[in-house]
């Protein structure tokens, strides 16, 4: 066997590694921008490519070498962050404190915070809401109810948190010098005790 | 005179590591620890990935060494900084490598809640470290190991490697943006650019509403098409010089306006060592840095022997 072909075997498998990676996320792009056709090829492609993507030997390599990224950043569509905002009742029900997260001191673990917030999508659909035995519905109250729960205990007097998350939205651009650039949507409202 | 294009890689990578450890300053404690703002094992009911958490490695370590979870964290922290520096250094580069890859892993991409687009490419860029000989590219094991140069083709190899692959990223990202109508609207960087927490740290932020629409149209649309067409520097060396440059400025602009710091260093960090520092005999390479580059690769001048005292070599020969 020559010398180079292992290299380039190795070189071409770590290609397609990316390839596939994206060429599903790319196919995940094209279905969430057409929910409603129903492409029977289209589902069978992505099929055959979960399946070679998850597939043991690949997946521990992808991960490991960072071949599974998927360099859709910002695609197809900007996606909306969510904000929070705690308010801290006392044993008498009044206001102590509202903030609108826990207090970060630095730009990239303010990043890392609305990252984590993006959990919180499952709430912002109201039938999903509905559903409270959906998996992904649980998880994020779950994770709402530990970020209530660390934020009511930075204070000693608290008794009551009320916790609500907000969907930001942006204005059309066509109508940015008319109306505000930003509103933000109630989309989720929970009362825990401490 | 060669420059050491496969060191300043690896001296590089480490530093942006170190860099973003440093940056999240207490917020590290905050995020990663498990009894911080959310509970380890909640974070860890979404681990997919044929990973080990930060989690499960305290959980060992504390079990098998009768540690509390806190001073477990503090030892790996220290310890990432630890090989971050010895991979500066270059000392036992491929080890180094493979333990800062397996604990940032471990740290920041193995549970994807609190990951965003710069640890991806920190895992990238770490792999690259490990497979390519950076060890043989001004390191202390090069000069202790008297390990043999990395020679023309192989430096070619390396660097065709990360050109291809950059040609891969950007294809696929203005390939995802072309699919929906947002980016060739505006829409797209209008509302990225309002996002609230990129806003925060918006520069431009009290300017945005006195700018026009087409400009954001305009630049929608000139982001789709830069990226699109960035693999065009692979296969046509006339239009390599545009494309970078515009790469360049593209991302010290998402760097000042939506507040990406790591990911936007990350991005030109590659960019530069792929393309910028090329072999100055290609007549389209771009060059920008390579004076600079050379001149920190310069022969340092022979220092004067001491009369009456001869070298070590003398002596052995």
């Amino acid at each position: 066997m020559p010398k180079t072909i292992l290299p380039a075997i190795a070189i071409g498998f770590h290609f397609l590694c990316i390839i596939l990676s994206n060429t599903l996320g790319l196919l995940q792009s094209f279905a969430l921008l057409h929910p409603k056709h129903d492409y029977k090829a289209l589902h069978f492609v992505q099929e055959k490519l979960h399946c070679c993507v998850t597939h043991p030997a690949i997946k521990l390599y992808s991960t490991y070498s960072g071949t599974e990224t998927i360099f859709g950043f910002f695609a197809p569509r900007v996606g909306s962050q969510y904000i929070t905002q705690f308010k801290l009742y006392d044993a008498e029900g009044k206001l102590i404190n509202t903030q609108n997260g826990p207090e970060l001191q630095s730009g990239p673990g303010i990043l890392r915070y609305a990252r984590l917030l993006d959990s919180f999508e499952p709430l912002a659909n109201h039938s999903n809401n509905k559903d409270t035995m959906r998996y992904d519905v649980r998880y994020a109250r779950a994770i709402l109810y530990n970020l209530s729960r660390h934020i009511g205990r930075s204070q000693p007097r608290a008794k009551q948190v009320v916790t609500r998350i907000f969907l930001h939205q942006s204005s059309k651009l066509e109508r940015s010098g008319r109306n505000p650039a930003t509103s933000y949507r109630l989309v989720y409202q929970q009362t825990y005790p401490l | 005179m060669k420059i050491p294009v496969l060191g300043y890689f690896r001296i590089g990578t480490a530093c942006i590591l170190l860099l973003t450890l440093l940056s999240l300053e207490d917020d590290f404690l905050l995020l990663y620890t498990p009894n911080g703002l959310v509970d380890a094992p909640l974070l860890e009911l979404k681990h997919l990935s044929p990973t080990v958490t930060l989690n499960q490695i305290i959980n060992w370590l504390s079990h098998h060494f009768n540690l509390d979870g806190l001073s477990v964290f503090t030892l790996l922290y220290v310890l990432y900084i630890q090989l971050c520096i010895f991979l500066v250094l270059g000392i036992h580069t491929k080890f180094t490598s493979l333990f800062l890859l397996l604990l940032h892993i471990s740290i920041f991409t193995s549970l994807t809640q609190y990951s965003y687009g710069a640890d991806y490419f920190c895992n990238i860029l770490l792999f690259y470290c490990l497979v390519f000989p950076t060890d043989r590219s001004s390191s202390i094991d090069q000069l202790i190991l008297r390990l043999p140069p990395i020679s023309e083709e192989q430096l070619s190899l390396c660097l065709s490697v990360l050109r291809t692959h950059l040609c891969f990223i950007y294809f696929f990202s203005g390939l995802d943006k072309a699919l929906g109508g947002d980016w060739w609207n505006g829409q797209a960087l209008w509302k990225a650019l309002h996002l609230p927490y990129f806003h925060e740290q918006n520069l431009l932020g009290s300017l945005l509403p006195h700018f026009p629409s087409w400009l954001f149209v305009a630049g929608g649309t000139a982001v789709v098409l830069l990226e699109f067409s960035y693999p065009l520097s692979l296969f046509v060396p006339r239009s390599r010089n545009a494309i970078v440059y515009s790469m360049l400025v593209l991302h010290l602009l998402i760097a000042l306006t939506i507040g990406l710091y790591f990911f936007s260093l990350v991005m030109i960090f590659l960019n530069i060592i792929s393309w910028l520092t090329g072999n100055p005999s290609q007549r389209y390479s771009t060059r920008l840095f390579t004076p600079y580059l050379r001149w920190l690769a310069r022969p340092k001048p022979p220092r004067p022997i001491k009369e009456g005292k001869s070298s070590r070599k003398e002596e052995q020969l």
